[in-house]
Parts: C-alpha cells; sequence; structure tokens
C-alpha cells in the first residue's frame, strides 16, 4: 500500500483539546471526586525528625464526636506489607550485586525517622471532625538525635537511621582506565565543591484520594492525584495481599506532577487500608504544609569535583564524589539515580576519562524522590560552571571553551559517554552556535563593557546540557524495563479512540497523541479522543515520567494506528476487488481499480459480515506494545541575562534564550510552554527556592509563606528557539524533552550572575542566589575570602 | 462545633440559602457546600491563589474569609465565566489560543483575577499583569503564556 498524507498534524500546534474542560471549570481533580458516605482521614504526623513512640493515646480522639476510627503502627504493620522499591539497589558492599532497600514502611512504628512521618490515621465523618480529633491524640515520644546531613550520618558514632543497616545504603564506584594518570599529566587541575540544594517539586494541586473498598464483590477502587495509576495498582496489590484484578486505580485530572507524584504515596495506602477496615469510601486532601513535609524533595546533593584540563582549556578528564541525601526511605529509584546524576557530569563534552564515586546516604530527613530531571541537573550544573571557572581561570570566552570541548556531529549516532550513557544523535556545537546568534552574544558583551564602565554590572551566562529521555530501554536492565501500551479503537461511526498507559497531567498529550494518531489514520483531531488513567479501560501502563510520554506512548499509539490501517487496507482492498499492496490511502480514502472506499465507509462495513473478506474479524480495535531499545538525549544551549546590583545584591533576569534539540517537535507551541515550565522551575533552583532544616532536623521553609515559589514578576522574557536532529531511536525522531529545561537553566543563571560580579573577583556562589547571598559574596571577595 | 449560621450566598446569580459552621471558610462552601469544584485549594497560607473569586466584582481569595462573611454578597466564580450560551469569554479563550494553561488546576483562579484585572485596567501593559498576578502562583508555565493570553484578552475586549 502506498498513502500520501493530508496536511499533517505532526509539527502542527492545533489548540488543545483538553483545554475548554479545564477552563470551564468542569475538571475533575482527585478532590473534587464526591461519593455519598464518603467519610474523612487526617494523617497525625511526627513533629520530630527522630524519635521513639513510646505510647499513643487515642481515648479522647475515639471519644470525639463523629470519629469512627484511629489506626496506628500497632494496628498496621502486622496486617499489611510495606511499599517495595519501585526498582532494585545496588547493595552498598557489593557493587555488582543487587539488594533491595528497606521497603518504604506505611506508617511509623517504634520510631518516627523523619519530621511529618505518618504516626496516626485518624477517620471521622467530616474532614473537620477528623483534624480536631486528631488534636487530641497524646503521643509520647523520646526525641532521639538526628541524621541532619549526609556528612554527618556517614560519619563515626552517627545516629542510625535504620536499625537494621548502615547509613550509607550505595556505595558507587565507576572509572575510566587512565584517570589519575590524565591528572598526573595535566597542566591545569580545576577542583572545587558544588551544593545542589534540596529543593520541592510544588505541583500546584496538592496530592488528595479517595479510596472505596466494596466488601460486598471485594473490590478497591481508588482515585488518586498520581503520575501513573497502573503503577499505584501494582504496589496496591502487593501492600494490600489482593490480586491486582480487585483493584480500580485511577488519575483523574492531575494538577502537575513534575516527578513528585510518581510511585505510590503511603498516604494512598492508608486510605485503601482505612476503607477496608470501615467498608467506606475515605477520602484525604493534603493541606500544602503536608505536601512539604512529606511529599518528595528532590536534588539534594553535595559534590567535590575535579577536572584536568590543558592550557588550551581542552578538558581531559574529571573527578566527582557525588552524595546524596536520600532522606528517611528510599522514594522510587531515588538511591541509584545519584550513579546516573553522576555519570552525566561530563556532558556535551567529548571527555575521555571520568572517575564516579557516588554515596547515597539515609538521613532524618524527608524522603527524596524525582523531580523533573531526576539527577541529570546535579550533573550537567557541576561540569557547566566548571567550564566557566575554567574559561575565567585561562582567560578565554565561555563559548570558545565549551566549542572547543564539545562532542562533534560526526561522532553520532551512538556516543558512549566514559560513564556508559549512550547519546543517541545530535549537533551540540549547532546549538551553541544558534545560542550565540539569538542571543546577539557579541551584542551583550559590548553591551557588558559598556554598561560596567557607567558602573553597572550585566551578566551573560551559557549552559551547554544534555538530558536523558524516554525511558526506559530493555538494554539497560531488563528488570526495569518500562514499555508503553496504546490501544486505537475505530467505531462504526469513524470515530477513534485512543487508550494510553501514559496518562498526562498537563503535557497536552490529548492533542499530540491525537496529532500521531491523525498523521496516519488522515482522521480531523475532533473525531479523536484520548482515554488514560484508569486500570479499568487501560489495559497496561507504565506511566508519565523521565521524558517519556512522547517517545515511548507516542510510538505505541503510532504503532496501534498502523495496525488498525493496516486492517482497513486489507478490507478496502477486498472492496475494490484489489491486491491491498495495490491500494492507496491519500486524504481518508482508499482507492484501487479506479474505484474508492472512505474511512468512514471501511469503519462502518467492516461489521457487516457479508461485505469482510474470509476470516476477517469485525471491528477496528489494535493495540500495541512499545518497548525501546535505547535512551534518547535532548541538548541545547541556553544563554541568560542578568543584571545585578553590588549593592543589594539583587539579580534582575532579564532573558533567558533557550536553544533545544529534543528531535521532531511534535506541537511547537506545546513543546515551547513546556520549555517555559521547565526553565521556570530551574531558575526557581537557581535564585530562590531552598527546602532548610534547623539542627534539630524541622523543616524551616515548610509552607508557601517560607518557600520561594517563583511569581509572574520573579521570571524573565523566555526566548524559545529549535533545532531538530530526529532520533534515530524511534520511528516519530522524538526525543522526549520536558526535563531539559529544568536541567538547563540552573547553570546558565548561575554563570551569569558570577559573570556579573567577575570585575568584584566573586568565584562561586551557592544556590539559590538569594540578594543576601550575593551580597555577601561581593562582601568576601572585596575582603578577599574566595568563596 | 454543632452550631451553624444561615447564610445566603448568590453564586453566578443563582441564590444559595446555606448552613454552614461559623468557622467554614468561603472556598469550602463554594466547593463542598454548593458543588461548585471548580475553584480550587492549593495552600493553607492565602499564597496561591487557586481559590480566587469575585466579591462583589473584585478578586478575593476564598480560602481567607469565611463563608459566613460573604452572606448576601454576589459571588463569581469560574463555572460562571462563559457566555448564556456556552460560548467562552474572551479571557477564556485567549488562555487557549495562547496555551495560557498546562495542568490548569491554578487556571481557574487566574482567570477570575484576570477579570478582576480587566474591569479595573482594561488595557494593562506586561508588567501591570505580572504585578496583577503576584497572588496567583503557577508552576507549570513560566507565566509568560499567561501574560500574553490576557494582553490578547484586553486586545479582544478592547475590539
Amino acid at each position: 500500500m502506498t498513502t500520501t498524507s493530508p496536511p499533517r498534524q505532526v509539527g502542527q500546534s492545533p489548540r488543545r483539546k483538553e483545554d475548554d474542560r479545564l477552563l470551564r471549570g468542569q475538571g475533575a481533580f482527585s478532590d473534587d471526586i464526591n461519593i455519598p458516605g464518603t467519610v474523612w482521614a487526617h494523617f497525625f504526623r511526627s513533629p520530630h525528625a527522630h524519635a521513639h513512640i513510646l505510647n499513643i493515646d487515642s481515648s479522647a480522639t475515639m471519644a470525639h464526636p463523629g470519629v469512627l476510627r484511629v489506626l496506628t503502627g500497632e494496628d498496621v504493620h502486622p496486617r499489611y506489607n510495606p511499599i517495595p522499591p519501585v526498582l532494585a539497589v545496588r547493595d552498598a558492599e557489593n557493587p555488582d550485586s543487587t539488594a533491595g532497600a528497606p521497603a518504604f514502611t506505611l506508617i511509623a512504628r517504634n520510631k518516627a525517622k523523619y519530621a511529618g512521618e505518618i504516626v496516626a490515621i485518624v477517620v471521622a465523618e467530616t474532614r473537620e471532625a477528623a483534624r480536631d480529633a486528631a488534636d487530641l491524640l497524646m503521643v509520647d515520644y523520646r526525641p532521639l538525635p538526628v541524621a541532619n546531613t549526609p556528612e554527618q550520618a556517614m560519619g563515626p558514632d552517627a545516629p542510625q537511621v535504620h536499625d537494621d543497616r548502615s547509613n550509607e545504603q550505595v556505595r558507587w564506584l565507576k572509572s575510566t582506565e587512565n584517570v589519575s594518570s590524565t591528572f598526573e599529566d595535566s597542566e591545569i587541575i580545576l577542583r572545587h565543591d558544588f551544593v545542589n540544594q534540596r529543593i520541592h517539586a510544588v505541583p500546584m494541586e496538592p496530592r488528595a484520594g479517595i479510596a472505596h473498598w466494596d466488601p460486598a464483590t471485594q473490590f478497591l477502587t481508588i482515585w488518586a492525584s498520581i503520575q501513573g495509576a497502573h503503577e499505584l495498582r501494582t504496589q496496591m496489590a502487593e501492600v494490600l495481599e489482593l490480586s491486582p484484578d480487585q483493584i480500580r486505580s485511577v488519575a483523574p485530572d492531575v494538577g502537575g506532577g513534575f516527578g513528585a507524584k510518581h510511585g505510590g504515596e503511603v498516604e494512598y495506602f492508608l486510605l485503601a487500608i482505612a476503607s477496608m477496615e470501615l467498608g467506606l469510601p475515605v477520602k484525604w486532601a493534603a493541606s500544602r504544609t503536608e505536601e512539604f513535609l512529606s511529599l518528595s524533595h528532590a536534588r539534594g546533593k553535595t559534590s567535590q569535583f575535579e577536572v584536568a584540563a590543558d592550557r588550551d582549556g581542552r578538558v581531559k578528564a574529571l573527578r566527582l564524589r557525588h552524595t546524596t541525601d536520600l532522606g528517611a526511605f528510599p522514594k522510587g529509584a531515588t538511591p541509584i539515580v545519584a550513579q546516573t546524576s553522576a555519570i552525566i557530569a561530563t556532558g556535551v563534552y567529548g571527555i575521555r576519562e571520568a572517575s564516579f564515586e557516588v554515596h547515597s546516604v539515609y538521613t532524618n530527613h524527608t524522603p527524596e524522590g524525582a523531580y523533573r530531571g531526576y539527577g541529570r541537573p546535579e550533573g550537567i550544573y557541576l561540569i557547566e560552571r566548571a567550564m566557566d571557572m575554567l574559561a575565567r581561570d585561562l582567560d578565554i570566552d565561555p563559548a570558545e571553551i565549551r566549542r572547543r570541548n564539545m562532542i562533534q556531529p560526526e561522532e553520532f549516532p551512538y556516543y558512549r559517554t566514559p560513564g556508559g550513557d549512550i547519546y543517541d544523535s545530535g549537533n551540540y556545537p549547532e546549538a551553541l552556535e544558534r545560542a550565540l546568534e539569538v542571543s546577539d552574544y557579541e551584542g551583550l558583551r559590548a553591551r557588558q563593557r559598556e554598561m560596567r564602565a557607567d558602573g553597572k554590572y550585566l551578566g551573560i551566562g551559557l549552559a551547554s546540557w544534555v538530558k536523558t529521555g524516554g525511558f526506559g530501554p530493555s538494554s539497560l536492565d531488563p528488570s526495569s524495563s518500562m514499555p508503553e501500551w496504546a490501544r486505537v479503537k475505530v467505531s462504526p461511526a469513524g470515530m477513534v479512540t485512543i487508550y494510553t498507559g501514559s496518562s498526562p497531567h498537563g503535557q497536552g498529550n490529548y492533542t499530540t497523541y491525537a496529532q500521531v494518531a491523525a498523521d496516519t489514520l488522515h482522521v480531523p483531531l475532533d473525531d479523536i479522543s484520548v482515554t488514560h488513567g484508569d486500570t479499568a479501560t487501560v489495559t497496561y501502563g507504565s506511566g508519565t515520567f523521565a521524558s517519556r510520554n512522547m517517545v515511548v506512548g507516542g510510538t505505541a499509539v503510532l504503532q496501534a494506528s498502523q495496525k488498525v490501517l493496516d486492517k482497513m487496507t486489507q478490507f478496502a482492498a477486498h472492496a475494490l476487488n484489489a491486491d491491498s499492496d495495490s491500494v492507496t490511502y491519500t486524504d481518508g480514502v482508499f482507492s484501487a481499480n479506479g474505484s474508492s472506499i472512505t474511512f468512514r465507509e471501511v469503519a462502518a462495513n467492516i461489521n457487516r459480515v457479508l461485505e469482510r473478506p474470509p476470516g476477517m474479524e469485525m471491528g477496528l480495535d489494535e493495540s500495541s506494545f512499545y518497548q525501546p531499545t535505547h535512551l534518547t538525549f535532548n541538548y541545547g544551549t541556553y544563554v541568560a541575562v542578568v543584571e545585578v546590583d553590588p549593592e543589594t545584591g539583587d539579580v534582575d533576569l532579564q532573558q533567558l534564550y533557550c536553544v533545544d534539540d529534543q528531535g521532531v517537535v511534535v506541537h511547537p507551541v506545546i513543546v515551547e510552554g513546556q520549555v517555559h515550565g521547565g526553565a521556570a522551575q530551574g531558575i526557581g533552583q537557581a535564585l530562590y527556592e531552598d527546602i532548610i532544616y534547623d539542627d534539630n532536623g524541622q523543616l524551616l521553609s515548610g509552607s508557601l509563606m517560607d518557600y520561594a515559589l517563583p511569581t509572574a514578576e520573579m521570571m524573565p522574557e523566555f526566548i524559545s528557539e529549535f533545532i531538530e536532529t530526529p532520533s534515530p531511536t524511534n520511528p516519530l525522531g522524538v526525543k522526549g524533552m520536558g526535563e531539559g529545561p529544568t536541567t538547563g537553566a540552573p547553570p546558565a543563571v548561575v554563570n551569569a550572575v558570577v559573570d556579573a560580579l567577575a570585575p568584584f573577583n566573586v568565584r562561586d556562589i551557592a544556590m539559590p542566589l538569594t540578594p543576601e547571598r550575593v551580597w555577601r559574596a561581593i562582601q568576601d571577595a572585596q575582603n578577599g575570602d574566595q568563596s | 462545633m454543632a452550631e451553624s449560621v444561615s447564610i445566603t450566598l448568590t453564586i453566578n446569580g443563582t441564590e444559595h440559602s446555606i448552613n454552614v459552621e461559623p468557622r467554614l471558610l468561603l472556598v469550602h462552601a463554594i466547593r463542598d457546600v454548593i458543588g461548585l469544584t471548580g475553584t480550587h485549594v492549593g495552600c493553607d497560607t492565602s499564597q496561591c491563589g487557586s481559590c480566587t473569586v469575585l466579591l462583589n466584582g473584585e478578586a478575593v481569595k476564598s480560602c481567607s474569609m469565611l463563608a459566613a462573611q460573604a452572606d448576601g454578597q454576589q459571588i463569581e466564580t469560574v463555572e460562571g465565566l462563559a457566555h448564556a450560551d456556552g460560548t467562552l469569554h474572551p479571557i477564556q479563550q485567549a488562555f487557549a489560543e495562547k496555551h495560557g494553561l498546562q495542568c490548569g488546576f491554578c487556571t481557574p483562579g487566574m482567570l477570575m483575577m484576570s477579570k478582576a484585572l480587566l474591569n479595573e485596567n482594561p488595557n494593562p501593559s506586561r508588567d501591570e499583569i505580572r504585578h496583577a498576578l503576584a497572588g496567583n502562583m503557577c508552576r507549570c508555565t513560566g507565566y509568560q503564556n499567561i501574560v500574553l493570553a490576557i494582553e490578547f484578552a484586553a486586545e479582544q475586549m478592547a475590539r
């Protein structure tokens, strides 16, 4: 068969199909879902970061009007399993083996391991009664010394977070052969310690959920604000010792996730347990402070970084010691993410020798988890800051030093890094040159010189970055392969329904998956709908994370659409008395032998027995799994422009120029929106956001009054441009892209601020670059204290 | 908390006479008692603005006042924004046109704040728009397309 496409949908920017409902206030987020007879849960959380729980007296709570049940660790632990880790974790003492991390305990028993860990669940007839009654719970604690930083937690006599294992969950080493000799032979060695501070994803929708166990049918339904309904079902079955067939898990409209809502959260399992205990629907909606206390934090890493280079600024080798604060429990893949974070530190450069030493350490902090970029922003931050330091030391322009070190286009496809990543495709110098052109880099440098003469401090910061997408190939580790599934169904009326296991929560996949199917089936977008996020209607799903939706989910949609088209072509061939090979498909019409039949006619007639070829089943309903074989690597170069007021330390971030290559761009407006939003989050880390604990492990920045979530006036103008090298790994040629901007923005912004302050000899400022830190850095540098 | 007060709220032109606890927040009256769930709760410290509604035409955070304080007042929520024939308000159309929303959770508050802004200042500059949004947080968009949407809405409404 040959097909001639109508104007392609892929590459266009039609209006989003999901918007109308959301704009009318008709979204259905988890807290919007109500079932008659629902009762409310309130989670009572430990006020101590580390404490023995000596006694829990719930008599006053139970006596409060409307209270139905109080559950504690003594009730939950004997009867339900802890949450198994998502991925196997490499054993600290034996890097080649895999061993389980401690399972994620649902609720504290005997000991609380972080401030915010759940100690009891109070269920009452109303939200208010549950909260009031929880205030009456009497818990006796004996506070314990706190493991408050990874460095302290690795030291001798450190408080042990888990009784049955050391605080250091992962110690991992990897090195190429000639790192030491390369360092010994190098003229230039740069050493610097960097901190990627802990931050919080802050999806605008706080988590919420409602669990409904029906004792009559022995069936559990749970609606939850999560990134993947199927993963929650799998975990739920293990925790509750139910068959997955007894569970329906639904991710309805989800108000942002950014990784933090990936994987089951303890609260959802406890809602299910409470519902099973009571036989009633049980609901919970988190307060924002609960989110800061208990929804995973991210990034928290300290790094000792060394690069060896020649006098021309060509980097020959790097050494990295990278330490992650895991918090009290290993959420998802976090313990091993420090490894992927480390190995990407060679960045977009042809550095041949590298050694990595990784420590993932338990502390009495809120668990670490995924957040947009999951480890890669931290690794890229190191090399991009070091490149600027090296450029300054050697008096080379930051653009030129990057140019000299970049992996060249002819080294693709499938460039293997010293750490073992395999970059699929790209033209890194092109992204750099395009960014210099779009930002008028030379003009900015000229303006910088003029302004300095007037006592004003303009800064220009570059970051060239690369980020993994399209998780997850079976080639990495067969046990962690993550395929995606799609089903494409055509009704007798010719309407198309796509079912996908990758449920969007802002990414626009109602529209972009429809674009993919439309290009194959030649159907208007209005005739296509997308169903997702419900295990009752979607057979399989890995979920939405790791820049995988278009790469893996989109390819599954493409494959299922092609299967439908193949069957329609066979039917058309029969109807037109032709071989399928001679049938052409143009603008929704199958033609052969001078006659034709439309898409809609095939959709209708395929259900009529007398019209079908012998042996063909009725209906148009095909599904497909796509298992990627390689990761994709999107990349780009960003240029930040700042003006810094040295009197106040105030940073005015004026523009962020973003040149991204994410392979084929399916919907430019949506992709640009992802660039804006991801870059905004990266800017938040660079300038504003900080998770701060006091000496007792108490979270100080635990509300939106204390945690500086950026507002509109804190954001620059974004200028977004694309270059396109299609990925060879998948038929759509896409690379995934949502996590690139959080990777590129932090070093670009910090490099710009440090560049602005070069006349003051400021060499580094630790994120976030608050006015106070900037002002102090200037004072310290003036006083001769090199930061 | 057995005591309750009897109040009347006029929401999107419809009168609702309800009995509520004196401590009930306006946002919970709107969401849980009246059942209009388009108005969202995104924080508990009055920062995020997801709960923004119009009270007698002025933007207020409905998490920061008691339902009882709104007794006898006119309230407009996102559900009342579209025209009676179902067509979207120009502000809603502009958010769709300029990709001013991603997950859609902050959007109802953004729309109501935009309406209050354009009532007061029909032709705001970009800086004025950003300033007006200081109490409305979005984590998805980086705000740029929201600013462009409000600017576009102002142009459309001036026609």
